[in-house]
């Protein structure tokens, strides 16, 4: 593809000590659990909403 | 970042040296566009908010954020499939992939999994039309504008702008609308207005296209015609952007804000087509480009506004 034609991927992470790459990997795991966590409560939220009153419409 | 920064960038992104550091989380929100999100979300709340009917709000909630995430999803496989002529272009030099803050591979990744998790989301969730909508919209913006038209022709946006002008007709249709006149029309609004802003921008940022190959109408037909396009593209999204008003979308509070910004486009856009010499040729394309968004802002903001008001009161 003519588009990314020029940026490799293999380059070398460099210029930041092991104590600040790990500070950034940690805030990238801990915003991953966020928003993971964020799209279970959402989805929890939205089918109880979408049943409504549905839910207690049911043979016991 | 800096004008010697950015310089800097683009010097080192023409010979392909620049050092990939760790990304951090500002990084991956960056290659969403955070800028362009803002409009999508407000232009898709819109037309949530116009559309008939009673989406519950959580649900209003969850489609908003699918669209605005599906939005920022297109940004971040455009910046991966772009890298190459951002890192030359002044404008784009300071984006995360040529400022070596990310991988062209994690931008592709983070841009595949949030376009699927967006569409299937809002298709899940909400309802499919809005969900297919938003796909071919991702779909669009990626394939047709990025990847085809784009480095094509001098019409890349005019063609491309359609997807940008998609997300009130997805609002319209997660709040169970459908497709409707009322709907097309906020499409049209948006789609005549892209020439205008993006022609605008072009002109004054007109020798970083060049530099690049990319054929924006004033690279390869001149700033003379382009600045005449863009007078005609004005000239038509004027009386389109009133329209809401008279089948019932606006009231007289959209009316009235239409009437008097479309006669502020207009200003601009005659001062950008008849200054065109030097400096002040640019500044008046740059106050045309900075107006058309604020344009743009108000009309959907006084729409999303109105209807409010009107739920509200109902």
């Amino acid at each position: 593809m003519t588009g990314v034609q020029g940026v490799t991927d293999s380059k070398p992470r460099e210029g930041l000590d092991a104590a600040e790459r790990d500070r950034r990997q940690r805030m990238r795991s801990i915003a991953i659990a966020v928003v993971l966590v964020m799209m279970v409560v959402v989805f929890y939220l939205a089918t109880i909403v979408r049943l409504g009153s549905n839910v207690l419409n049911r043979s016991l | 970042m800096s004008q010697a920064g950015a310089e800097t960038n683009v010097e080192a992104g023409l010979s392909g040296a620049a050092a990939i550091n760790e990304p951090t989380v500002g990084d991956f929100l960056q290659l969403m566009k955070p800028r362009v999100m803002s409009l999508v979300v407000l232009t898709a709340m819109t037309g949530i908010v116009a559309a008939p009917g009673n989406i519950h709000p959580l649900l209003g909630a969850i489609a908003i954020l699918c669209i605005a995430v599906g939005a920022g999803a297109s940004g971040a496989l455009n910046m991966w499939y772009d890298a190459d002529i951002d890192a030359k272009m002044q404008r784009t030099a300071a984006r995360p992939i040529p400022r070596g803050r990310v991988t062209a591979d994690e931008a592709l990744t983070f841009g595949v999994f949030l376009s699927f998790a967006s569409v299937l989301m809002l298709g899940l969730l909400v309802n499919w039309l809005a969900g297919a909508l938003l796909a071919f919209t991702i779909g669009f913006y990626i394939f047709v504008y990025t990847m085809w038209l784009k480095r094509r022709t001098p019409q890349n946006i005019v063609i491309g702008g359609a997807a940008g002008a998609f997300p009130p007709m997805v609002g319209w249709a997660a709040a169970g609308g459908g497709i409707s006149i009322e709907s097309v029309l906020m499409f049209l609004i948006i789609f005549v207005w892209t020439p205008p802003h993006f022609w605008a921008l072009a002109l004054y940022r007109s020798r970083d296209y060049e530099r690049v190959g990319v054929p924006m109408l004033p690279v390869v037909a001149g700033p003379e015609e382009t600045r005449r396009q863009i007078l005609i593209y004005s000239v038509i999204l004027v009386p389109l952007a009133v329209a809401p008003y008279f089948i019932g979308l606006g009231g007289l509070a959209y009316l009235v804000t239409s009437v008097i910004l479309g006669a502020g486009f207009l200003y601009y856009a005659v001062r950008c087509r008849s200054i065109t010499e030097g400096r002040e040729g640019d500044t008046a394309a740059k106050q045309l480009f900075g107006f058309s968004i604020l344009y743009l802002f108000a009309l959907f903001g006084v729409l999303l506004a109105e209807h409010t008001v009107w739920r509200l009161l109902a």
